[in-house]
């Protein structure tokens, strides 16, 4: 079968050619191996996105990669060559001409002219094909014409210009080829044969159909697709040759040019970034002099065991190569700083001293007992990649600052490639397929329950489809496509931290394009810059820093003190304190209900238990339930258990259970006698299946020559190869624990200003409203949105006692308050803001008409800023007539009436003076007109609306419930702030809700067996009343398995017209009475919710 | 001008290629083979695979002939005279 003479295919696009080719680049070198090609070109439109993954399939394969790309010509008729990459140089022109096409054009639709791919046609074979526009005209009987569009590119290329011959077996194709065979003689070029492959096999070419018309976003149907049979295939080198038969020099041509084109990307090779060093220093020299400094600047003694640590890594670093980066990502680091930003480290790399040493990260490897080896390690294929986190606000002034201060040529971002999902196809292909919307979202959203096989049966199982338009048999068609889809690319976008350093060979190995928010970013994703050897840094937006940053910028304010959190004392009494009563609601990574019932559990006293305590919350220890164990221990209820005296040094500081990577890697090293990289590389090993019992029968046949006897070692190998994959990377936990202490320290110091940092940036999990209620729990008063005082931001305020709302007595050390934000006003604009903030500049505002004629506000915010009493504060009368105002006044603008400034205008607005004053607002319209305007009750918690039927379902509160036994049953209330349904051991689902009830959270767990009864309820309504059992988790934790839950406003309803009893009939636990309630309480005093 | 048909043909293939056909019970024997394409597609309609094949019949006149690959059956698609 595989007699034949061989042929090699030169024009093939894969799915990376977007919405054109039907195949990853990977099945491309597999079908060519199949085929036993010697050679296979990938050819996709206007990109080298796939090259990397191709030649490392290829690599695989057995299969020799020719890289290469169809570029588009022109605009509108998408005429098209394709090029060839022959060696080094002419893939840096392929990139060129690519990065060209995208940047110089219109963003999305790359394309160039002939004289563009003329200028850089060196070592480069161009194929003039049927969609090139000499062979468009060739095709059109025009030769003449064809041969002038063509000679420039004869010109250029020379004897490297082929016409390129496809025979698509269609039914004029004869007259093409002849077409196409006159052009090459009229031009004195060469032909070879191609095939224009778009799909691998002649059944996929109904993807290349449905791709096509959701490219062109037309109904898929005969006048919107292009191919009129399924030929373009990958084809066999004898089916090839058959077609071509007459003239089988156009099939050998192709071997020809494969043999030419000999580049090799050279997949992992890496391209160190440059870094410009004094008098010709090398760059590893440069860095051991900056940790040299670094040891004094974080006044480190130059212990032996410093020295040690520090030639290790700077050893390894320099072998390696990675000495530049380092100075570079160092560099970048003390920019941010520079800039004002706050950052840190995040990950592995916390776990290296140089990082520490040169103000990459903050973390002391060293007192932290953190590993080198678990961040950079010779004996893994990986490269280095350091994260740091930046505020979320400055993100990208961040990105501009490194990409402009390394360089065009030398740095850029990263794509990421946003693929198809089975429903996002099911959504897509139903549209092109012309199926009604409704019925195709239906299926979408049912769909991983229903799948291609048995649709028939699910059709039946869908109420909302019966009786549609939709029948079996376009579902059928649906699915075959939306499956196949699954995994393509949609479409590329920014990733969102990835920065790519290297030197300014970059551009002549990946071509760039420029992003949706403009940005110069890489055609590879990132994966493919880690096979193409390029160091990256990811830079993250984290809102928590921008939160902290809000926070010292309002101490720095109201306290003219400057707060150095790299300096704050990390055994600070207060802040521990808050931490071990779990009053973390706002705090970095600790502030979930089942962190904080972990905190309750563990108490940390010391910074390191944060580690632990970070590390411990994660879905494997709490599988494995480490926790327990470790609790007892630390409580000294037990024993630590170590399986040799060996490991004590290891596991000492989690009392023998392993916990970190960083003990998994050690005990690994004490047993075997291995060094540390290779430890780390076995516990990287350790969960592959096809390598575990190689590795333990290396484990024991080592731990025997160490000299640890059988049992021992077979103890120690169950501990580790079970709990490896589990543990956590400590120099992870101890970076996150860095912004964890400094969250929870200015909770505890500053906690006004910390939680009007939460408030502005949003960092966590709960809305705003918790953390409003949070503040007042902590005595801060929340101050109203004023006119006069409000900040585009929230701030802290110092309370002024005779104009503002009372202060809770208790709070005498607290004087601040939290001030309501103009940006959470609904439908304010920046430019509104401005123009209130300069108009205010000048003097305060007197009233609504003095607001409106010196503001450019529109009607609509004024009205709103009104009604959720924003001029209470100023002018005279009623909030009602204040709006009245708002509504009615016209707003002479200044300018238009100087002269008349200094007094009421009276021709131009209605004096409310004059007027009888309109009712006040009570106070459930103030909450009801907060919600409306800011989207949080402000004033008063909304569970207060309810107290008469709290008080009537004997509801215990949020503050009283830790006085409580464990087991007893309980009814509880509040607001829904948070629900969570994660994956737990069991495997049945469990919600986890935190009600509000305006004294504090209160934790809810919902078991599966109650759900049915339940769930609905817990979804969809706002505010809850639970019964339960109380559960106590720890000194102060407690939280309450639900047995029954209602909605509160229905209950509210029901008690008003006399029915509460019925309403809550439902419930019955068994053994379990509901509390007595006292319904015969009038229902005065409601709010009317 | 060309008539139009699409109607069931018997043929008879020699080496793959249609040596001679019977339509409307009269055999015409193929003296050249013109031209030959494929189509296939309308996944999204009723679907169609036909290979076809532009024929001279001896006697001058030429004649489009496909092959049906779903069904396996011959027809007669068009007359060129």
């Amino acid at each position: 079968m595989f007699d034949s003479p061989p042929f090699v295919h030169l024009d093939v696009r894969s799915y990376f050619s977007l919405k054109d080719g039907a195949f990853p680049p990977e099945d491309l070198a597999r079908r060519a191996a199949e085929l036993r090609m010697p050679a296979v070109a990938l050819t996709d439109r206007d990109g080298l996105y796939g090259a990397a993954r191709f030649v490392q399939a290829c690599a695989r394969a057995g299969v020799k990669p020719i890289l290469g790309a169809t570029l588009t010509l022109g605009a509108g008729v998408a005429a098209s060559v394709v090029l060839l990459a022959q060696d080094d140089e002419g893939y840096a022109n392929l990139c060129r001409l690519i990065t060209d096409a995208h940047m110089l054009g219109e963003r999305g639709e790359p394309s160039l002219s002939p004289e563009q791919i003329c200028a850089h046609a060196g070592d480069l074979v161009c194929l003039l094909g049927p969609s090139s526009p000499a062979g468009r005209l060739a095709i059109g009987r025009r030769l003449e014409a064809a041969r002038r569009a063509a000679s420039p590119l004869r010109e250029a290329f020379g004897d490297r210009l082929f016409v390129s011959v496809q025979h698509h077996v269609e039914r004029d194709s004869g007259a093409e080829v002849r077409a196409m065979l006159r052009l090459g003689e009229a031009i004195d070029t060469r032909a070879v044969a191609t095939n224009a492959v778009r799909y691998l096999i002649p059944q996929d070419a109904f993807l290349a159909d449905a791709l096509e018309c959701m490219r062109e976003i037309v109904p898929i149907g005969r006048n919107n697709v292009t191919r009129t049979n399924a030929e373009g295939y990958l084809k066999s080198a004898r089916e090839m040759r058959a077609l071509f038969r007459e003239r089988p020099d156009l099939c050998d041509a192709t071997l020809e040019i494969a043999e030419s084109c000999t580049f090799d990307i050279d997949l992992r090779r890496v391209h160190f970034p440059e870094f410009p060093t004094p008098g010709g220093r090398s760059a590893s020299s440069v860095l051991a002099e900056r940790c040299w400094r670094g040891m004094d600047h974080r006044s480190m003694k130059p212990t032996l065991l410093v020295r040690d640590r520090l030639d290790l890594e700077l050893s390894m670093i320099h072998k390696l190569g990675y000495s530049a980066y380092f100075l570079t990502v160092a560099d970048i680091v003390a920019d941010i700083r520079a800039m004002g930003v706050r950052c840190a480290c995040r990950g592995s790399a916390a776990g290296s001293l140089v990082c520490y040493l040169t103000g990459i990260s903050d973390v002391d490897p060293v007192r932290h007992d953190l590993l080198f080896e678990r961040f950079i390690n010779p004996l893994r294929e990986e490269l280095p990649d350091i994260d740091i986190d930046v505020e979320s606000a400055r993100r990208e002034d961040v990105y501009d600052m490194v990409l402009s201060r390394h360089g065009d040529d030398r740095a850029a971002c990263v794509t990421m490639v946003d693929t198809y999902r089975a429903r996002g196809a099911i959504r897509e292909v139903g549209k092109a397929l012309g199926l009604p919307e409704v019925e195709v979202g239906t299926v979408a959203k049912a769909f991983p329950h229903i799948g291609a096989d048995h649709i028939r049966a699910a059709i039946e199982a869908l109420p909302e489809l019966a009786g549609s338009n939709l029948n079996a048999g376009q579902l059928e068609l649906l699915f075959r496509v939306a499956e196949r889809l699954d995994g393509f690319p949609r479409h590329l976008a920014l990733h969102p931290s990835g920065i790519v350093l290297s030197n300014d060979e970059l551009v002549k190995r990946v071509p760039l394009e420029r992003s949706f928010q403009g940005y110069r970013m890489i055609q590879a994703d990132k994966d493919d810059v880690e096979l193409l050897g390029y160091l990256k840094l990811d830079v993250l937006g984290v809102r928590m820093l921008s939160a902290m940053r809000h926070a010292l910028d309002e101490i720095a304010r109201t306290e003219h003190v400057k707060v150095d959190l790299e300096e704050i004392p990390l055994d600070d009494l207060p802040t521990f304190e808050l931490i071990r009563s779990s009053d973390t609601l706002g705090c970095f990574q600790i502030e979930s209900p089942g962190q904080r019932e972990l905190l309750q559990k563990l108490q940390p006293e010391r910074w390191e238990d944060l580690i632990v305590d970070i590390s411990l919350f994660r879905p494997g220890p709490v599988k494995s339930d480490m926790i327990s164990p470790f609790l007892r221990r630390r409580a000294g209820m037990e024993r630590p258990a170590y399986a040799h005296p060996k490991f004590r040094g290891a596991l000492q500081e989690t009392f023998g259970v392993i916990v970190y990577h960083e003990q998994v890697i050690r005990t690994i090293a004490a047993v075997t006698g291995y060094d540390l990289s290779t430890a780390d590389r076995i516990r990287r090993h350790l969960s592959d299946a096809l390598e575990v019992d190689a590795i333990c029968e290396d484990f024991l046949a080592r731990a025997k020559e160490q000299g640890l006897d059988g049992e021992a070692a077979e103890r120690v190998w169950k501990e580790v190869s079970s709990f490896a994959s589990f543990g956590f990377c400590k120099a992870h936990a101890a970076a996150f624990a860095v912004p964890t202490y400094q969250s929870a320290w200015l909770k505890a110091r500053y906690p006004a200003h910390f939680l009007a940092g939460v408030l502005t940036h949003d960092p966590g999990m709960y809305p705003r409203r918790l953390i409003l209620e949070d503040a007042r729990e902590h005595g801060i008063a929340i101050l109203p949105l004023d006119v006069n005082r409000s900040e585009p931001d929230y701030v802290a305020e110092v309370v002024e006692h005779e104009a503002e709302p009372p202060v809770p007595a208790d709070t005498a050390s607290h004087r601040y308050g939290i001030r309501l934000a103009l940006k959470d006003v609904h439908g304010i604009s920046d430019a509104e803001i401005r123009s209130i903030l300069e108009a205010r500049a000048d003097r305060p505002f007197r009233d609504v008409g003095d607001f409106l004629r010196r503001t450019d506000v529109s009607r609509p915010v004024v009205e709103a800023l009104a009604h959720a009493g924003a001029f209470d504060r100023i002018g005279a009368g009623s909030r009602r007539d204040r709006l009245y105002e708002a509504m009615v006044t016209d707003p002479q603008r200044e300018g238009e009436q100087l002269a008349l400034d200094v007094r009421p205008p009276l021709a131009t607005s209605t004096a409310p003076a004059s007027r009888i004053s309109l009712p006040e607002y009570t106070d459930a319209e103030v909450v009801r007109a907060e919600l409306e305007v800011l989207g949080v009750d402000a004033t008063r918690h909304i569970v207060s609306f309810f107290e008469p039927l709290l008080e009537d379902l004997g509801v215990v509160r949020s503050r009283d419930l830790w006085r409580l036994r464990s087991d007893t049953w309980v009814m509880v209330a509040g607001v829904k702030v948070a629900s969570q349904t994660p994956a737990v051991r069991s495997g049945q689902r469990i919600i986890f809700l935190t009600l509000d009830d305006a004294t504090g959270p209160v934790d809810v767990t919902v078991f599966e067996k109650v759900q049915p009864k339940c769930a609905r309820t817990v979804f969809h309504s706002y505010v809850l009343a639970v019964w339960g059992k109380l559960r106590r988790t720890g000194k102060k934790g407690v939280s309450i398995i639900a047995e029954d839950v209602w909605d509160l406003a229905a209950l509210h309803r029901a008690r008003r017209t006399g029915e509460l009893d019925r309403a809550l009939a439902k419930v019955g636990p068994a053994g379990a009475s509901l509390p007595s309630r006292k319904l015969w309480h009038a229902s005065g005093g409601s709010a009317g919710w | 001008m060309t008539k139009h048909y699409d109607e069931e043909v018997r043929v008879e293939r020699d080496a793959g290629m249609p040596s001679a056909f019977e339509w409307r019970g009269r055999r015409y024997e193929v003296a050249d083979v013109i031209g030959r394409w494929r189509i296939e597609g309308r996944w999204w309609a009723d679907g169609r695979d036909r290979e076809y094949w532009r024929v001279e019949a001896k006697g001058g006149a030429v004649w489009d002939l496909y092959h049906d690959r779903l069904r396996d059956a011959w027809h007669l698609e068009r007359l060129w005279d």
